[in-house]
């Protein structure tokens, strides 16, 4: 019950902080627009730091004991960080580095502590609540002092304060390599969906279709459940064909479009952001989930810039042929499964 | 008392140590049921008829007495279904799935107690499974059946060594022994190798003078001393 709350406090807090600060989220359009600079490059320092901080994660994470208390400093760090926002929007450049290091710490946290059937639910339920946290940011939060806005952005992530400290055990552990047959289809969902979001956000927002912040919320909690109860495998798979038949029904049928394209990406970022923990091996976890992260990372960022430098837009048969194809690839590996001396030491220790 | 027999290796024994045990604690007077959670490779029911088995008691609430089929005074066996269906349902099963039996199992358990059951044996499948960590789970004190042949040493090694985790009392039962062996294992009964050993269930009912059934006695007198 203890490892549940943790891991909701780590994703909440993380989570509700990517949305409302970093991941295109207000306060960073306000910093954008206080300092007159190119979305482009705000995000590129963004996005590159965080890759960054990654890499430097999953290579030096799995040698840390202490790990809470080393994401206690690192969300200090992140803190200040983000006030130095005020003054220069470089800061951004740190704030991605720390939430490389946040983002690969939680997965840990998730590989080592949560049991195996419950991560997809304890990972939706926490990005339902961060989505609630936007959705009031967006909705109540009428300052227009920047401080003030990365003052709310921040304050989730005080509860990392209140996590107690645990050792993380150090082991030596290879990697599993089936992570290959799931890395390509999530880096295929992100690239397309990145490249194309753009352009079909512009079409959805000219004909005035939006999609509710808490459709995307209700949806991943849908997902977290399939997730546990159902298999890994089946989310993946729904979400890449959401997004083929998102693209196959813009833009005649937009408003259908809209919402699939949403569901989609609240079943890929069940699977993406948990599948890593899944694979993960004891001792090497930090390592796994890295790696993985970057297959999410670096091709949201590469999506941006392509649709963002110019407008790219893909041919629609290759993009629904590789999205269909990456279900195909996701159908055919085996579904990652708790073994019976796994099942074992994680029953043993309720 | 819950008692879950398991095994490294298929045919140590272990069906047959859990009649002819479940059998003479009954002749003790000791209210006693054998539970076969032995899904894949089910055996029990080719010696007791029963319509009910234990895998639809694992799936569903329904009340434990109408899948209990008593072959003798004290002695009541919930046997595994022989359908290739219910097979073939068991080799699939999912974490989620058996930690969902994990309960069902205590609450089956539980309802026996209540029942005034003294014993409760688990004769489980050889190796290690969802079905057969849910079983040590629940038991009061783990045996491992083993023959005595190096290849079942090794293996018994193995069980002791991935059921660390597992805080429960463990001890061995030494089944086809042919000579005097001693192994660093809590052995609470050699049981001897015997070509008399037939297809009947209860081979300490028909042989009752035999060596069999003088471990058998001895292993009782072990298991009353443990509870």
């Amino acid at each position: 019950m203890r490892s549940d709350l943790t891991s909701f406090l780590l994703v909440f807090s993380y989570g509700s902080f990517l949305l409302t600060f970093p991941n295109f989220g207000p306060v960073s359009l306000k910093i954008i627009e206080t300092f007159k600079v190119s979305s482009y490059t705000f995000f590129s320092y963004f996005y590159i730091f965080h890759i960054g901080g990654i890499i430097f994660s999953l290579i030096f994470l799995d040698r840390v004991e202490n790990r809470i208390r080393l994401l206690k400093i690192a969300v200090s760090l992140l803190i200040a960080f983000a006030f130095l926002a005020t003054l220069s929007y470089l800061a951004v450049a740190a704030v991605g580095f720390l939430m490389g290091i946040f983002v690969v710490t939680f997965g840990s946290y998730f590989a080592r502590f949560v049991e195996p059937w419950k991560r997809g639910r304890i990972f939706a339920v926490s990005a339902f609540m961060s989505n609630i946290y936007l959705y009031l940011f967006m909705n109540y939060v009428e300052y227009d002092f920047l401080p003030a806005l990365i003052l709310v952005s921040v304050a989730p992530l005080m509860l990392i304060y209140t996590i107690p400290e645990m050792t993380f055990e150090k082991v030596q552990s290879n990697l599993n390599r089936k992570f290959v047959y799931f890395s390509l289809p999530v880096f295929v969902f992100y690239l397309i969906g990145g490249v194309m979001y753009g352009i079909m956000e512009e079409a959805f927002r000219k004909a005035g279709i939006t999609t509710h912040i808490l459709f995307y919320a209700v949806i991943i909690v849908f997902a977290g459940l399939i997730y546990d109860l159902i298999g890994r495998k089946s989310v993946a798979i729904a979400g890449l064909l959401a997004i083929s038949a998102s693209l196959l029904l813009f833009p005649s049928h937009l408003f259908y479009s809209a919402h699939l394209i949403q569901s989609s990406y609240a079943f890929v970022d069940v699977f993406g952001m948990v599948i890593w923990a899944d694979l993960s091996r004891i001792g090497s976890e930090a390592k796994q989930y890295g790696i993985g992260m970057l297959f999410i990372v670096v091709p949201i960022y590469m999506g941006f810039i392509l649709s963002s430098m110019f407008p790219f837009e893909m041919h629609m048969i290759i993009a629904i042929t590789l999205l269909v194809l990456s279900a195909f690839v996701i159908g055919l590996a085996e579904e990652p499964t708790t073994t019976p001396t796994d099942y074992m030491m994680w029953v043993a220790r309720r | 008392m819950i008692i879950g027999l398991h095994s490294f290796k298929g045919g140590s024994g272990k069906t047959f140590v859990a009649t002819n045990l479940g059998y003479r604690l009954s002749e003790e007077g000791k209210k006693t049921c054998i539970i076969e959670l032995d899904m894949k490779a089910p055996s029990l029911y080719s010696f007791f008829e029963s319509s009910k088995f234990v895998n639809d008691l694992l799936m569903k609430r329904v009340p434990v007495k109408d899948y209990l089929t008593e072959v003798r005074k004290n002695l009541s066996v919930i046997v595994a279904s022989p359908s290739v269906q219910e097979i073939r349902r068991d080799l699939v099963r999912s974490d989620v799935e058996s930690l969902k039996i994990l309960g069902r199992l205590q609450e089956v358990l539980a309802e026996l107690k209540s029942m005034g059951f003294d014993f409760v044996i688990l004769d489980n499948s050889p190796g290690l499974s969802y079905m057969s960590v849910n079983s040590m789970l629940v038991s009061d004190s783990i045996f491992f059946v083993s023959r005595a042949g190096r290849d079942d040493i090794d293996g018994l090694k193995i069980l002791f060594d991935v059921s660390k985790s597992i805080e429960k009392q463990k001890y061995v039962i030494l089944n086809r022994v042919t000579s005097d062996v001693d192994f660093d294992f809590p052995i609470v009964a050699k049981i001897p190798c015997s070509c008399e050993v037939s297809d009947d269930p209860f081979f300490v009912e028909i042989h009752k003078e035999h060596e069999i059934s003088k471990a058998f006695n001895a292993l009782v007198e072990r298991i009353l001393e443990i509870v």
